[in-house]
């Protein structure tokens, strides 16, 4: 009597992704997700009117489903007139841009300036790391309005500040990753070999710490998302005529009586997208985890 | 003790450098300093010049950083633009109100995510966990001001149960002792104005302590599933231990500690989401003076309440690492 | 032997339902302890010696599906006791201790705390201060030095061999009348083995306590115990008085288990280990369990194997078993 051992055909990524793809809430999430970015990508294509056209006599006109709405308007305007479902569809491209501009951005020179960090330990390490010790030590959104309330208002603000600091939660993952992966044999065969630092770790470390940088990364998009939102509410984010999520649910503050609509859409709008990336991602670690399937 | 020391020893670069990132920012500003400061006065160029070596503008950046790290660590911010008196009283008359409502917000999250996860946790994979797991997704995922409005719409626009802003209705208020209305209230024995505060203060308190509570329910939870699994578990149920106390003494005193630090990283998350949160119900706090200030220019007051609440948090963390060693008495042999 | 059987396990069933299909951890098992003996339950890793016992106390709660035939603690019936109950019974009637005392003791409370809870929930001890003189009596009397101190102690700070003494006291705390020991010296180097074990011997005299020794090691069983059962996939294979089976085994698993042993007197004999693997617990041979590693395989093994009385108060599952 032997047991034979069935050894595996597929690599261990193909398979988390088989897994990923047969969990109908993660694919569900991923779906919206990328229904959402396409949206953003083709928005002038797919709005049915310029966000920006103002004509008082539709001023608080309601939704659809609500007494004087019409289809012409599906999602009702708001306090200028303006039609909500198109600056919702327009404010996608700002709040989805900016959340995934931001991830890559920082999640480049994090990862980079992790791998350094770890490869290099000494002094490289200790600096680097303590301006990530300080900048974590910030609370995130009084960080933000701080700097962007100094600098003023924009979309390259925007940018610059939420990079300042989410870069360093790429750079604890690479730094710690770069940490194990240094120890490992093949790290040591190629320095015997006389491989010179900068090809070690962009040939050796590098592809084996991009997954879980990546997986660290789609978390880090819904939080970008909401923190961009929370600025442009405060007024500190993009300015008119550009639109974002955050301002129209500002822009619906005075309104909170009579046009329920013009603040409530766009939050949700911000919930669907946030939770889908959450849920999604959340799945995506559920599949490739190893731990948790034999 | 000793660790005691080490630990606040390492704070020290972190202030500094906290300091540094506050300084810097002012840097950030675009516009000449002086100018804002005058706004609509006219002045001559040598009164500008002779502002600006007052304030000392004229030096390199170096010692102008210096000289503000020394001045901030003795409290002298200058003064307020706007109130035209110094920064630190503008701020400390506005102090109690973001006081009481952070505290309350803190009990509040603490309360329900701490119990909630622990429930959801015990009883894994029913129905409880289920609903439990996913409001609290849901709380991790809601932008903050809008849950505010939405709480606005629906409780005092729609249904008139709580007041739409302000900290208290238009009344005498209680001998100020704490200046914190509640605790004032009870001190002066007067229960109508204690229940008027605590309209007041139950949606902008609700609404910031949400999202940190879902983040406490889903890591307790965690903590606690990991934890059940645990061998001295069972052997505490093999002693004949009530559930009762092997779930609040023998899984909690372990699960507590990874709730606690993260706990300390979102009362991070607090200090910032009361600025939205004050902003929203215009409550009278230091939140909502930053964001003003923000818009009336007023740089000296943004400066020293945003080094103020990086200073809170880097102590509140330092906290939070002395509390998980004693909750986790392997950390500290 | 003396009196009547204390505890009482027959036809004791249990079955885990996983991914991969019904996992048959333990598979009518007949046991007995009889008051003031020491019973020794030997087998390999996943033989199902620990899942008995932790049935037994009640301590697999579902998914783990329990069944038996019969269940009775002192003539009471165990098998549909209340969740009170067990709260009464464990800790002061039964007590159980597990192997590794790092991992089975809370390494958040105090040596102190984790034996005054005990005193708490089942003994009528007046006053905390009261408790607490029990409690370092008890750690004096499993042999540990300065015991006022070492109740402020976490469980960390104790050597490996203090660790498994305190958890003793802490399963001894009120005076149970039987402690299940699983696996009590596996985790412990092996000079401290023995003292363990000694300490075992001479609380059962003092204690009048009666004992049931899991362990994997045979000679841990011939030096303390006075009644073995040999479990092998689930089953109990042969049972009966130390001396005589290891001196004359009955079932060819216990055979095949005692020749593995290096003999001190045979220094130049080759070790004979048992061929082949334990079975998959999610598919089992339908006839004896053990027939496919067996060297005395024959014609009638293919045939699900019982119980059979070898001898005096000895039984063996094999149908070529004899005295």
């Amino acid at each position: 009597m032997s047991a034979s051992i069935a050894l595996p055909e597929v690599s261990p990524a193909a398979l988390g992704l088989r897994r990923f793809v047969s969990d109908r809430t993660s694919l569900c999430c991923t779906a919206i997700v990328l229904l959402a970015a396409l949206t953003a990508l083709f928005a002038p294509v797919i709005a049915p009117h310029d966000p920006s056209d103002a004509d008082l006599l539709r001023r608080l006109q309601p939704p659809v489903w609500q007494a004087d709405g019409t289809w012409d308007y599906p999602l009702g305007c708001d306090g200028l007139g303006r039609d909500i479902l198109s600056r919702l569809i327009f404010g996608a491209r700002v709040s989805l841009g900016v959340g995934f501009g931001v991830v890559l951005v920082s999640s480049v020179i994090g990862t980079v300036l992790g791998t350094v960090a770890g490869f290099a330990r000494g002094v490289i390490d200790t600096v680097l790391s303590r301006i990530a010790d300080v900048l974590l030590g910030f609370p995130y959104l009084v960080f933000a309005i701080g700097l962007m309330g100094m600098m003023g208002p924009g979309l390259g603000n925007i940018v610059v500040t939420l990079v300042l600091k989410e870069w360093v939660v790429a750079f604890r993952v690479a730094r710690g990753e770069t940490l194990g992966a240094r120890e490992q044999d093949y790290v040591e065969a190629a320095r015997a070999v006389g491989c010179p630092a900068w090809r070690i770790m962009g040939g050796e470390i590098l592809p084996n710490i991009l997954s879980p940088v990546l997986v660290v990364a789609t978390i880090r998009m819904a939080h970008v998302i909401i923190m961009e939102s929370s600025l442009s509410f405060l007024g500190l984010g993009v300015q008119p005529p550009s639109v974002s999520w955050g301002g129209m649910v500002a822009d619906g503050r005075e309104f909170l009586a009579d046009g329920w609509w013009i603040a409530t859409l766009p939050g949700l709008a911000i919930l669907i997208v946030v939770l889908a990336i959450n849920l999604a991602s959340q799945g995506a670690r559920e599949a490739f985890d190893p731990r948790l399937h034999r | 003790m000793i660790r005691l020391l080490q630990r606040v020893l390492h704070l020290i670069p972190v202030l500094l450098g906290t300091i540094l990132v506050v300084f810097a920012m002012t840097a950030a500003t675009p516009g000449d300093p002086v100018q804002i400061m005058l706004g609509d006065q006219r002045a001559t160029p040598e009164q500008i010049a002779a502002l600006r070596h007052d304030m000392g503008l004229d030096l390199p950046l170096a010692e102008r950083f210096v000289s503000f790290a020394w001045r901030a660590l003795h409290g002298e911010f200058g003064r307020s633009f706007f109130h035209r008196r110094p920064v630190l009283d503008v701020i400390a008359d506005r102090l109690p109100a973001t006081i009481e409502l952070t505290l309350a917000a803190t009990v509040l999250a603490l309360g329900i995510g701490i119990p909630l996860g622990l429930l959801a946790g015990v009883r894994r994979g029913h129905v409880t966990d289920r609903a439990a797991s996913i409001t609290a997704l849901v709380g991790v995922s809601l932008p903050g001001f809008w849950l505010g409005l939405l709480l606005m719409l629906l409780f005092s626009v729609t249904l008139h149960w709580f007041p739409v802003s302000g900290r208290t209705g238009y009344g005498d208020e209680p001998a100020a002792v704490t200046h914190l209305l509640l605790i004032d209230s009870l001190l002066a024995g007067r229960p109508a104005a204690f229940f008027e505060a605590l309209r007041h203060l139950a949606l902008p308190a609700i609404t910031l302590a949400l999202p940190m509570a879902a983040v406490l329910m889903r890591v307790t939870r965690a903590a606690v599933v990991d934890v059940l699994r645990a061998d001295y578990v069972l052997f505490a149920e093999a002693k004949g231990l009530s559930r009762r106390r092997v779930l609040l003494v023998h899984v909690m005193k372990n699960a507590l500690a990874p709730a606690v630090s993260v706990a300390a990283l979102e009362i991070g998350a607090l200090l910032g989401g009361n600025m939205i949160v004050e902003t929203i119900f215009a409550w009278p706090g230091v939140g909502r003076l930053v964001v003003e200030s923000i818009f009336a220019r007023n740089y000296p007051v943004v400066q020293a309440a945003v080094l103020l609440y990086a200073l809170v948090f880097v102590l509140l963390n330092g906290l939070a690492d002395v509390l998980y060693g004693v909750l986790n008495p392997r950390i500290s042999a | 032997m003396s009196a009547a059987p204390i505890l009482r396990i027959g036809g004791l069933r249990v079955t885990f339902h996983g991914e991969r299909g019904a996992v048959h951890a333990v598979d009518s098992v007949d046991l007995e302890v009889h008051r003031g003996e020491c019973l020794g339950v030997v087998g390999e890793s996943g033989s199902g010696k620990t899942v008995t016992f932790l049935a037994t106390l009640g301590l697999l709660p579902p998914p783990a599906q329990v069944e038996a035939d019969l269940l009775s603690w002192e003539g009471r019936d165990l098998r549909h006791l209340s969740l009170a109950g067990w709260r009464a019974l464990r800790g002061h009637d039964l007590a159980l201790t597990m192997q590794d005392a790092l991992t089975a003791l809370n390494p958040a409370l105090t040596i102190g705390t984790q034996i005054t809870e005990v005193l708490d929930a089942h003994s009528d001890l007046p006053s905390a201060a009261a408790r607490r003189h029990r409690a370092s009596d008890l750690l004096r009397l499993v042999g540990i030095a300065d015991p006022r101190r070492q109740l402020c102690a976490y469980p960390h700070e104790l050597s490996g061999g203090m660790r498994q003494r305190a958890m003793i006291a802490v399963a001894l705390a009120c005076g149970p009348k039987l402690l299940i020991a699983d696996e009590p010296t596996t985790a412990l180097d092996v000079t401290v083995q023995a003292q363990v074990l000694e300490l075992l011997d001479q609380l059962r005299v003092e204690m009048h306590l009666s004992l049931v020794l899991i362990t994997h090691n045979l000679g841990v069983v011939a030096a303390h115990c006075d009644r073995v059962a040999v479990m092998y996939a689930g089953q109990v294979v042969e049972s009966g008085p130390t001396a005589q089976v290891i001196a004359t085994p009955a079932h060819p698993y216990t055979a095949m288990l005692l020749a593995c042993l290096p003999r001190l007197d045979r220094l130049d004999a080759a070790l004979t280990p048992i061929p082949g693997r334990v079975p998959d617990l999610t598919h089992l041979p339908a006839g004896c369990r053990f027939a496919p590693r067996c060297p005395a395989r024959t014609v009638g093994c293919d045939q699900p194997q019982a119980m059979r009385a070898v001898g005096k108060d000895r039984a063996a599952r094999c149908h070529l078993a004899i005295a």
